[in-house]
């Protein structure tokens, strides 16, 4: 068994768009892995299917809303905005249902009008008041999320320093590599990553010449 | 909002912005019911297990740390249901759409624009590859329709599933193979 064969599963697993050049002259002429190349090519054609994207999943948020209110979420402090939602929803399903009751209904036309319009206007009351009234106060969820943001954004950085690393050494891309270094250093001003990023794009800089 | 990052979205969440769980619900609900659509082959039994990942997800986010990524995170919770949700149904013997007639049973919100036989088609075609995979042991199916159209990478997958990247190469490069044993003879006569 060609010992390149797992290179080009690699390559294909991890979606890279283009085999490195190696491979590809390797696979021209390796019969091994040249069927194992034809394999991946055939089955990737042989399995293309749209069926599932055509669906539509709008009910899924309503419904996982409605769950959540009917249980109460975990956050103490979640469970009322749950609810509040999940009222809006009901609301709507109220009005919804109301309609058809009435339609078929023996109630005469200007009583089954004057019923719609009170249900529409009471409706339009409760919406309009419970989109006035703010469903959290921001001001004090920024002080508590500024520490975590700040994390994820060190840990972002960081991922891309080792994506920019695995595009150097491994791929021998430096031109890639240093615009990404380029991008983390200017985003990291301030930091530690900063200077390492300036570091790793001399390092790039010199192996290149 | 809908241009943050997952875990910047899980951050605002856990700060009190509801509606990052929103964007995260809305910019996943398609991908985990098609990951578990593939998994189940039942349409609404694929719904449901969509909407018990994001309670469990709603849930957990709370406390959730970024430790993985957060679609490696999303797509392990769907899996473990799925298993779960297989054994319950294994120890029942209720009908799955292996049986020819619900193979085709279409979904409610199915989309009408599309030209109704180009649909039935695909259909078929939908079914022929179900059954296919259907034939590869379950890692090897799991692993197949991760890569193959969750686009997760070998690293992403062998987090998801507990396995040692090598493992799930190799399950990868048997399905390839089962699957092209299968299904190529059927491209050569026409049936796909």
């Amino acid at each position: 068994m060609c010992p390149k064969k797992e290179l080009i599963l690699d390559s294909y697993s991890n979606r890279n768009a283009d085999l490195d050049q190696e491979l590809v002259v390797h696979a021209a002429e390796c019969l091994d892995c040249k069927e194992y190349l034809d394999n991946f090519d055939q089955v990737a054609r042989l399995t293309e299917t749209n069926l599932l994207h055509t669906v539509d999943l709008d009910q899924i948020e309503i419904e996982v809303y409605k769950r959540l209110a009917v249980q109460g979420g975990t956050l103490a402090n979640t469970t009322d905005t749950v609810k509040r939602r999940f009222r809006k929803y009901e609301l709507l399903d109220l009005l919804i249902r109301l309609k058809e009751i009435v339609r078929f209904s023996w109630i005469n036309l200007n009583t089954y009008r004057l019923l719609w319009l009170t249900v529409l206007a009471v409706a339009l009351f409760t919406a309009g008041w419970r989109y006035l009234v703010p469903e959290n106060d921001l001001s004090s969820s920024v002080s508590i999320s500024k520490p975590r943001l700040e994390t994820f954004r060190q840990e972002q950085l960081r991922q891309h320093i080792e994506e920019a690393n695995a595009m150097h050494y491994l791929k021998n891309d430096s031109r890639t590599s240093q615009s990404i270094l380029r991008l983390v250093k200017e985003q990291a001003q301030g930091t530690d990553l900063e200077s390492y990023a300036g570091q790793q794009i001399q390092i790039a800089q010199r192996q290149r010449w | 909002m809908d241009k943050l990052s997952d875990e910047m979205l899980v951050a605002h969440f856990q700060g009190g912005r509801q509606d990052a769980f929103d964007v995260l619900m809305s910019r996943y609900k398609q991908k985990i019911y098609a990951y578990l659509l593939r998994s189940v082959k039942n349409y609404e039994d694929a719904e449901e297990l969509t909407i018990e990942v994001f309670i469990k997800i709603y849930r957990a986010l709370g406390t959730w740390e970024p430790r993985a990524k957060f679609t490696t995170w999303i797509y392990r919770i769907a899996h473990n249901l799925s298993i779960d949700h297989y054994r319950a149904k294994s120890r029942r013997t209720t009908a799955y759409l292996d049986d020819e007639n619900s193979a085709i049973d279409e979904p409610a919100s199915m989309d009408r624009r599309s030209n109704p036989e180009n649909g039935v088609l695909e259909k078929d075609r939908h079914r022929i590859i179900g059954d296919a995979m259907e034939q590869l042991s379950p890692n090897q199916r799991s692993v197949f329709i991760m890569s193959r159209y969750d686009c997760l990478q070998i690293r992403e997958i062998a987090e998801i599933l507990g396995m040692a990247e090598g493992t799930v190469k190799i399950h990868l490069h048997r399905a390839v193979k089962k699957l092209k044993n299968i299904l190529q003879p059927m491209w050569d006569k026409g049936e796909i």
